[in-house]
């Protein structure tokens, strides 16, 4: 019996080991969307001077590609920081933005602002954990890292990288707040049909994250609100259920939902993803987002 | 929390197993014992904290009726009578209140239209079958058939986390004796052992089960929300929803003895190959096997069993079954799966003892093929969400929709892989010996009496052997299912 308990144990643990190795090598070189560092350190950055800011965003790459902060400030007269990451860190990494911008200089506004296509991501965690400072991960469950690196999915994509391209990564290119976008979405309305927004799609782990910044806020005395990023006009027509489930879903973890959002994208406006403004519009989406604040902003600048 | 999850294999499990041996080293037999039960408090209040004190009022209210049943035992007098009518009433009415109010008052308003309004009850996990085992527990002081024994030893009995959830239903009698005997196998043999038959049914669990999952729900999925599935839709659908419960709830079970056998207890066994049953009546001496004795020791033989006549005993095996399937949910299509089955034990036996029957047997493939083609087809309401999809898919069924698979409107990713897939696993669960017969030298699991399929040999081409090649093997099996741990889903019978 020791024999057998013996190999079975070692055998399984060299798996073990490797299927690790190879994920933590995967996220350590940020071949992964979710751990990628680039991003992450890009917006982190704007974060490092003394500059205080009035208004500042957080979320995905729909705030990212709509939002362009110098010219929000120049509309809005408030100094405006655009924190966004990407989809893969969802809410789980905008609540991890929300809590350095607090724990620096806490501004008066602070909206999130999330694809309605990332509320239905069912993982939240990936996004947090590799948005997170070292000393928080302490209250991380060790089991939900351990989830993490004991992807399958993960390490079979990590080998195909290598293998096409050997360890190093391309370097992530950026235009003023954002990611570069290279080429366009062909037809976005395929996408509706292949991927459509049900109600019962909502996911609840990225819910679980914005109660955490209502909370962080609230204990801060900071005015944060929740606006959907722009969207595929199809998706409109199509996820009206979907959207009224997760504005309930939003109203409950406790952020007032931005009225007029998600700004319905026509099909000539979409960028390289269904909720990417093309680049060349990125201003007239910024105004449309100044127009819609208006409220929230005229209340931060008294 | 679940037997297929990452805080349950990798946090729950290897903090019970070291809390355990530590303690049965350095200390009493009583604090394992109440270690486990601690332990027990934990996997229980991971689902929900606030049915823990349903279950310890009810492990009170019980021990307190069965040590007093105990006392009186053999008087036969009315109060001991009383007594056991008090505590069946307990238990049932517990169970009838969780898990049927809402069903009882949902009919009571459709057939009176009285505009009746209850909240919704949640229906504690594991009611059901902690209930019979209560159950079987008072009828067993009742009838003197169980040792007196303390408090701690009860509710390690009713709490014990491997079997608290979805069974197998144990006997006090069978169980008890286990957790007080002085010396039990070495660490590392039960470990090993355990290991092994835990493995098998994580196996069964993510990789086959959840893989037949997927067709089997867009099948019945579409025709619930209106489709009307065509003969070969309706049968890789049934087909696979056949293969899933099946591997499902074997794999549970296996995994609930694996981890019994952890703790140095041999838990009875649950399923043994219910798929290569020649009748219906076999079928269900291998199918829930501790379900099927409760039915028949503490329903069946009560309502008089066969010594009443043959109308009677016909009688009684549709209640017996109508019974068992309400038992696994509050729903009209489980009373009819139930019906299904009570009526096919009553075709099985009177044609049994019928003149043509008794001079006439079917070869031992055609019968195993008939029974198992009955069982495929009254899976349907059991899987189906109201009678109009169970109809519409018996439709599909016997080809009134249509035969082929073209234009279709359920999303089956590659059926022409899914088709061998279920070949496959057909072939296996034909062909293949069961987890107990490739264990039989290690004898993991405890046999029935009554239930001759849970007395195995093992077969020595395929017997298991704890050597270097099946080590290295049952890695490879364990690693492949931590991988698809991230997928996890719940067992079936967890909703029972």
């Amino acid at each position: 019996m020791r024999r057998y308990l013996g190999v079975l144990g070692v055998t399984l643990g060299a798996l073990v080991g490797v299927l690790v190795t190879i994920t933590a090598t995967g996220y350590a070189l940020g071949m992964v969307e979710a751990a990628n560092h680039d991003i992450y350190e890009y917006q982190r950055a704007k974060l490092s001077s003394d500059e205080p800011f009035d208004v500042v965003f957080v979320g995905d790459s729909s705030l990212g590609n709509a939002i362009g902060a110098t010219l929000f400030a120049k509309l809005s007269g408030l100094a405006t920081a655009n924190l966004a990451l990407n989809g893969s860190y969802g809410s789980g990494g905008a609540y991890n933005m929300v809590r350095k911008v607090l724990d620096r200089h806490p501004p008066r506004l602070i909206v999130v602002m999330l694809s309605i296509d990332t509320m239905r991501r069912d993982e939240a965690f990936p996004g947090f954990y590799f948005s997170t400072e070292p000393r928080q991960l302490l209250t991380a469950s060790p089991v939900r890292i351990l989830e993490l690196y004991f992807s399958l999915k993960t390490a079979r994509r990590v080998v195909e990288q290598i293998w096409k391209r050997g360890l190093a990564t391309a370097p992530t290119r950026f235009d003023g707040d954002y990611v570069t976008q290279t080429e366009r979405l062909a037809d976005p309305s395929l996408e509706v049909d292949a991927h459509p927004l049900l109600p019962n799609m909502v996911a609840q782990a990225q819910l679980d994250y914005l109660a955490r910044i209502a909370q962080a806020c609230n204990a801060h005395g900071v005015t944060c609100v929740y606006a959907h990023g722009p969207i595929y006009e199809g998706y409109c027509h199509q996820a009206v259920q979907y959207v009224e489930r997760l504005d309930a879903g939003i109203r409950d973890s406790g952020l007032d939902v931005v009225s007029g959002t998600p700004v319905c994208m026509a099909r000539d406006d979409v960028g390289n993803s269904i909720d990417h403004v093309r680049p060349d519009l990125k201003e007239a989406y910024t105004r449309r987002y100044v127009e819609l604040l208006g409220s929230w902003l005229g209340r931060a600048a008294q | 929390m679940l037997f297929n999850s990452f805080p349950f294999i990798f946090a729950f499990l290897p903090i019970t197993m070291l809390g355990y041996e530590l303690l049965r080293r350095h200390a009493s037999r009583r604090s394992t014992h109440i270690w486990l039960i601690a332990a027990s408090c934990v996997f229980y209040a991971y689902w929900n904290a606030a049915f823990l004190a349903l279950l310890f009022v009810s492990i009170v209210v019980n021990f307190g009726i069965g040590r007093t049943l105990q006392t009186l035992a053999n008087t036969r007098d009315a109060r001991a009578r009383a007594l056991l009518i008090v505590g069946l009433l307990w238990n049932l009415g517990l169970l009838g209140y969780f898990k049927y109010a809402n069903f009882f008052v949902d009919n009571l308003d459709a057939a009176l239209g009285a505009h009746f309004q209850i909240a919704h009850i949640v229906l504690p996990i594991g009611i059901s079958f902690f209930t019979f085992q209560k159950v079987a527990f008072l009828v067993d002081s009742y009838t003197n058939n169980v040792e007196r024994h303390g408090f701690v030893d009860f509710c390690l009995f009713v709490m014990f986390f491997p079997q608290l959830i979805a069974g197998p239903i144990v006997h006090f009698s069978e169980v008890i004796a286990q957790f007080s005997r002085a010396s039990i196998p070495p660490a590392v043999d039960r470990f090993a052992i355990g290991i092994t038959v835990f493995a098998m049914g994580l196996a069964k669990k993510v990789i086959v089960a959840d893989t037949f999952a997927v067709p089997a729900s867009a099948v019945f999925d579409a025709t619930a929300g209106g489709y009307a599935p065509t003969f070969a839709e309706a049968w890789l659908g049934t087909l696979c929803y056949a293969l899933q419960i099946y591997f499902d709830f074997s794999g549970y079970s296996d995994m609930a003895v694996g981890l019994g056998w952890m703790f140095g207890v041999r838990l009875p066994i649950n399923f043994a190959s219910p798929y290569k049953a020649r009748s219906i009546a076999e079928f269900w001496q291998r199918w829930h096997i501790t379900l099927s004795r409760f039915l028949r020791d503490y329903l069946y033989i009560p309502l008089g069993g066969n010594r009443r006549g043959y109308m009677r005993q016909r009688v009684n095996l549709m209640i017996t079954m109508l019974l068992g399937g309400i038992w696994h949910g509050a729903a009209w299509t489980f009373l009819l799966w139930g019906a299904l089955h009570g009526a096919m034990l009553v075709v099985h036996r009177t044609w049994e003892r019928s003149k043509y029957g008794a001079s006439h047997t079917l070869p031992a493939a055609a019968a195993c093929c008939l029974t198992l083609i009955c069982v495929v087809l009254a899976w349907v309401p059991f899987r189906a969400a109201d009678f109009a999809t169970t109809f519409e898919m018996y439709a599909g069924l016997f080809g009134l929709n249509g035969f082929t698979m073209a234009h279709t409107s359920v999303s089956i990713d590659s059926p022409a892989s899914i088709v061998s897939f279920v070949v496959v696993a057909l072939v296996a669960v034909l062909r293949l010996p069961n987890t107990y017969e490739w264990l039989g030298s290690a004898s993991p699991g405890l046999p029935s009496q009554g239930y001759p399929a849970t007395f195995v040999i093992a077969p020595e081409r395929f017997a298991w052997q704890p050597d270097r090649r099946h080590g290295a093997a049952f890695a490879l099996l364990l690693f492949v299912c931590f991988v698809k741990l991230n997928d996890v889903s719940p067992f079936i019978y967890f909703q029972f």
